[in-house]
């Protein structure tokens, strides 16, 4: 796979702006997913349902969290991060990189650790983690996966270890990936559990 | 019936074996925060407290265990020190367990619904050798023997005997495919 695709979101500078801007993409993100519910375009009213939904109050108090860790402040980020583990049940570290467009239908069992680009969806129970058994608790640099932009984490999939994801690529429902994949890669794992009737 | 002191040298076991698995980069002075830690502290303090007969305060703080870390620990469930559950969200233990045992997450040790034997951790429930590592998503159910340093692999589903020194594989076979039109 070629370096191009290896590229993952990183932002330099964490401002306020950046959550601010990073909430309305979700919102977008998420409303582009449940887009059978929607009447129209996305109205205000709508706009600040969402922003109560545990999608996008999960994703709003990660940047929080990740936006005070940046500033430097580890103690009440881990706090928040911690808060956003109590209530949502969704482990989001507060030093993994997550670009704008994050959508977790889910909240519960999440795991997150390591950088990802624009547009990541995480499904319900799927993990993000490094290979070593370690608990340490700040950095994400090394070991840590690195996704690409408009990646999809299945149901109760892991994505282990200092492996690359290309763009695009999807994560089939309770696979373990533990290698790198190409850009619009979509790994599914499974038995035949039904038949076309002839 | 456990003593304290036995609880306490538990204790130190697992905060030294989390200590020198969190390396140089973790930082000490906010272990309290992990919910590694507090799941392992919450259930010593239980399992503590309801063998000693205090069944009340056995049980309030399994469910103190539940609801700040997610990490279902029985009270009844006996484990060795050196305890590591790396992500205690969504994880399930019941049965005996020895020493430094390494659960990753989303794991769960404990009965099956069918087999209802007693092989001395309970009814149904397994017993779990030394140094045994559990990969993420795996599964030990109903009354079985697992050996000492066994890994089981992710999401893998064991539901008979292991022998001491074997690895148990993955789960499944994965098909790569590359999505057409984009």
């Amino acid at each position: 796979m070629s370096e191009s695709v290896l590229l993952t979101w990183r932002s330099d500078r964490i401002t306020i702006g950046w959550v601010w801007r990073g909430i309305q993409a979700d919102i977008a993100q998420t409303a582009r997913y449940s887009s059978a519910f929607s009447i129209g375009r996305l109205s205000l009213m709508r706009r600040v349902s969402f922003m109560f939904s545990p999608p996008i109050l999960c994703s709003g108090t990660y940047r929080l969290s990740h936006w005070l860790y940046r500033r430097g402040l580890t103690l009440p980020a881990r706090c928040l991060s911690w808060l956003n583990f109590v209530v949502h049940r969704a482990d989001l570290s507060c030093a993994a990189e997550i670009g704008p467009g994050l959508y977790i239908p889910h909240t519960s069992g999440v795991i997150f650790r390591g950088r990802a680009g624009s547009n990541l969806t995480l499904l319900f129970r799927s993990a993000v983690v490094d290979d070593r058994i370690n608990v340490h608790l700040e950095r994400v640099e090394r070991g840590c996966p690195r996704l690409g932009n408009g990646v999809t984490v299945g149901v109760f999939s892991v994505i282990k270890g200092a492996v690359t994801i290309g763009d695009g690529a999807f994560v089939g429902a309770s696979s373990t990936v533990r290698t790198d994949l190409p850009a619009n890669a979509a790994v599914i794992v499974g038995h035949l559990l039904a038949r076309r009737p002839n | 019936m456990i003593t304290w002191h036995e609880t306490r040298a538990r204790l130190r076991a697992d905060r030294a074996r989390l200590e020198a698995h969190s390396g140089a980069e973790g930082n000490r002075r906010l272990m309290w925060l992990q919910p590694s830690y507090q799941c392992v502290l919450l259930h010593r303090l239980s399992f503590y407290f309801h063998s000693r007969g205090n069944r009340l305060a056995g049980r309030a703080l399994w469910h103190l265990n539940l609801l700040l870390t997610g990490c279902d620990i029985a009270p009844i469930s006996d484990v060795g020190g050196g305890l590591i559950v790396q992500f205690p969200l969504a994880t399930g233990l019941i049965g005996t367990v020895g020493r430094n045992c390494t659960i990753e997450g989303h794991c769960g040790i404990g009965g099956g619904t069918r087999r209802k034997g007693d092989i001395g951790a309970g009814p149904g429930l397994p017993i779990i050798g030394d140094d045994v590592v559990l990969g993420w998503g795996a599964l030990v159910m109903g009354p079985i023997h697992v050996g000492h340093r066994v890994t089981i692999g992710h999401g893998a589903v064991v539901t008979s005997d292991v022998p001491d020194d074997t690895v148990v594989p993955d789960r499944g076979l994965a098909l790569l495919h590359r999505r057409s039109g984009t």
